[in-house]
């Protein structure tokens, strides 16, 4: 951009030499004001037509500028253009992107319908196959409850039965006992601790 | 566990009685151990004395020394009881003296019987059931005798561990026993 203000003031300046006639450039160079020379009538003539002069001192700014323009003002053009074709190919890309994720959605979109008779169909077995496993199941359980039941049955029967039969033991001892007590006579007992002493001596035989 | 401390106790004291140069006899001994024994089972005091840890190991040693002189107690006790104190063992005295007692018995060929009846025993009987306990044991025999009606009829006699069964109680249990089992 610099270059480009740089550019603009040479042509600036140019254009003011273009203009400056050479009365201008003598009082200019006398240090006297420049409408003094207006009143002469015609510019002055040093013998040879300025035309070409002009048209020299016109090609050498034509030159300037032009060596000017394709040092820095191609760069830069070239710069922008690339920067242009740059973006230019990012939005295409952006695009393009953005077409293939709407084509996705779409096909997705397109497929939901089979997708979800698919999950219907697949949650439909997972029932199945759950119910059947449940049911299973729920007979394994109450196949085990029920033998556990019979073996806690059986058990209560046995327990039962030796309560009673200890119970029935007890009370037959008992009645035992106390009709020894009340039949045994003193012989009767010192024949019991004679007994006794008969066998702690086979014990010992 | 206080049984096998006992035990320790007693077999170390029977080492002293026991040796040839030793005057006292286990018997002295066993009689001093009942007599302080005695002693402190009529005075709870004594018992909570000789068991505070607040009474230092040389007052109750005084106090041990001055009782078991009072009661005429041999010196093998005097020091049995100051070791016993020492270790604060005080409180096992009575098992001490019952595994002597043991270890007594053992070394003069003495088993010790327990025998119950459900009558008082004729005096022949006694005789006969102590010889046959003897012949048993490979000892004589020292019984003690007591009465319990709940035995029915027969005897029962205990040697240490052993118990022989003879009564009625003993043979109707037998019998509950196979009535139940079937």
């Amino acid at each position: 951009m610099a270059k480009l203000i740089l550019l603009f003031a040479l042509a600036t300046f140019a254009f003011a030499q273009e203009h400056a006639t050479p009365g201008d450039a003598h009082a200019a160079a006398n240090g006297e004001p420049a409408h003094k020379t207006e009143e002469a009538a015609e510019p002055i003539v040093w013998g040879m037509d300025l035309t070409a002069w002009k048209w020299v001192n016109f090609g050498i700014l034509m030159m300037g500028v032009g060596y000017l323009f394709a040092k820095q003002g191609v760069p830069f053009f070239q710069e922008r253009a690339t920067g242009i074709l740059k973006d230019i190919s990012d939005a295409q890309k952006t695009k393009s992107d953005a077409d293939a994720r709407a084509a996705s959605m779409e096909a997705r979109i397109a497929n939901l319908g089979k997708e979800i008779e698919q999950m219907k169909a697949d949650a439909s077995a997972e029932m199945q196959s759950e119910g059947k496993r449940l049911e299973a199941e729920t007979a394994q359980t109450l196949a085990k409850v029920q033998a556990s039941a019979e073996q806690e049955i059986t058990s209560a029967t046995k327990q039962a039965k030796a309560e009673l039969s200890a119970h029935a033991a007890s009370l037959a001892l008992e009645l035992a006992a106390g009709r020894i007590r009340a039949g045994l006579s003193d012989g009767q007992s010192k024949g019991l601790v004679s007994a006794f002493i008969q066998d702690l001596e086979k014990v010992k035989n | 566990m206080s049984l096998a401390v006992a035990s320790r106790y007693s077999r170390a004291l029977a080492e002293v009685v026991f040796a040839p140069q030793c005057s006292t006899k286990p018997e002295q001994v066993i009689a001093d151990l009942d007599a302080i024994l005695a002693a402190m089972a009529g005075s709870p005091d004594l018992v909570r004395i000789l068991r505070s840890p607040a009474v230092s190991l040389n007052q109750k040693r005084t106090i041990l020394e001055k009782l078991s002189a009072q009661l005429g107690g041999s010196p093998v006790t005097a020091n049995l009881l100051k070791v016993v104190s020492d270790h604060g063992r005080i409180t096992i005295l009575k098992e001490i003296k019952r595994s002597f007692q043991q270890v007594v018995d053992e070394r003069h060929g003495v088993a010790r019987a327990e025998i119950t009846t459900a009558q008082p025993m004729a005096p022949e009987q006694k005789i006969q059931l102590e010889a046959a306990l003897g012949r048993l044991s490979g000892k004589s025999i020292l019984a003690t005798y007591q009465q319990d009606d709940a035995l029915i009829g027969g005897a029962v006699a205990k040697i240490g561990s052993l118990i022989y069964d003879g009564s009625v109680r003993g043979q109707l249990a037998t019998l509950r026993r196979k009535l139940v089992n079937g």
